[in-house]
């Protein structure tokens, strides 16, 4: 192997040594190495240095944080979250939960009213009202096929015929009658 | 604080009494400070990444396992909390620009300041680093655990780690260097 090869080979080695990862086996192979190339002497030497340097300026305290306002917003999480566990915390979530429970059924039986039957909130008595039309017009339309426009038109017929009329069947042999 | 006393406020506390988790908290409180200080670099993502660590502190005692190291299970909560702060933020620190020269000793009667330079070229040189180097530096060479403490509480393979360890190194000493060079010219 080349000697460039080697120190590239060895170069991570380096780093590791100077923070003592490394096996018996690896730092006998990186002093060997060592012993005899110069370039990798001085990275060496530079890789101890810095770390040193690193070292010393990172032991330096950090900036010290607000320690009373940190421990008290820790506490009132902290107390909040013991509060929503206890019993009396758990009866509070139950009644909530009910609570929610009927919102949505309210809402659910809302748009069923208004979105499905498309007549809203109205009372029973008006939306009867709205059937009745329809129902007659059902029995108008079996009567012009028992008697004919024309007696319709006139209004000859009376109603309450119509209504007799049209709960029979059309058959054949009304027609002949 | 005592083992045996230690121990008694940890039982209480993993029982939710508020008053025993309140004194953990004071106990263990500059010791996350200093780590959670030392990887998001700014005083305040710092108090935020406290609070944070302390509240999942809390929800977590009841399940803790008495049975490992308290310590390594708050170092494992303190940096996962930073590092989702970091990556959550993006925050940004200023390119490394330092004034110091050399080995800066700070014993003196300069201490005070001389400490607070230090901090600012220290943070210069981690905040090169990406937050997965920065949690190895920081646990390896600041906090002085060991590999095998670095794997349990980072969860990365043992090569992850030295691979990382060898990364930071090595760009922090090419940032110390690139910059010497500069000032000598």
């Amino acid at each position: 192997m080349k000697e460039k090869n080697i120190c590239e080979t060895i170069e991570p080695l380096i780093y590791l040594w100077v923070g003592g990862e490394l096996t018996e086996e690896e730092r006998q192979r990186v002093r060997a190495h060592v012993a005899e190339c110069e370039h990798c002497r001085r990275l060496y030497e530079e890789a101890r240095e810095s770390r040193e340097r690193v070292r010393k300026a990172g032991e330096s305290p950090p900036p010290a944080t607000d320690k009373t306002k940190v421990i008290e917003g820790v506490m009132n999480i902290v107390e909040a979250e013991k509060e929503s566990r206890s019993p009396a915390g758990n009866l509070l979530r139950v009644i909530r939960g009910l609570a929610s429970a009927a919102a949505v059924a309210l809402l659910a039986l809302f748009l069923y009213q208004t979105l499905w039957t498309g007549r809203g909130r109205l009372p029973r008595n008006i939306v009867r009202q709205e059937k009745t039309p329809s129902t007659e017009w059902e029995q108008l339309k079996k009567y012009r096929t028992l008697f004919g426009d024309n007696e319709t038109a006139a209004g000859i017929v009376p109603f309450e015929k119509i209504l007799a009329k049209g709960s029979k069947t059309p058959t054949s042999s009304n027609e002949n009658e | 604080m005592e083992e045996k006393e230690f121990r008694r406020i940890l039982g209480k506390a993993k029982k939710g009494d508020t008053k025993a988790f309140r004194r953990l908290m004071e106990a263990y409180y500059a010791f996350v400070e200093r780590v959670v200080g030392r990887l998001v670099l700014r005083r305040e993502d710092a108090e935020e990444a406290v609070q944070d660590t302390f509240v999942k502190m809390w929800r977590g005692l009841a399940s803790f396992d008495e049975s490992q190291r308290f310590t390594t299970w708050l170092y494992r909560i303190a940096v996962n909390t930073s590092l989702d702060l970091l990556r959550r933020e993006h925050r940004r620190i200023e390119p490394y620009e330092p004034h110091e020269k050399g080995m800066i000793d700070l014993s003196g009667a300069d201490a005070p300041l001389l400490r607070d330079e230090a901090w600012q070229l220290y943070r210069r040189l981690a905040a090169s680093l990406t937050p997965r180097q920065r949690e190895v530096f920081v646990l390896r060479d600041l906090e002085g655990l060991s590999p095998d403490e670095v794997v349990r509480i980072t969860g990365m393979t043992s090569d992850q780690v030295k691979s990382n360890l060898y990364h930071a190194r090595k760009k922090m000493r090419e940032k110390i260097i690139s910059h010497e060079r500069k000032e000598y010219l």
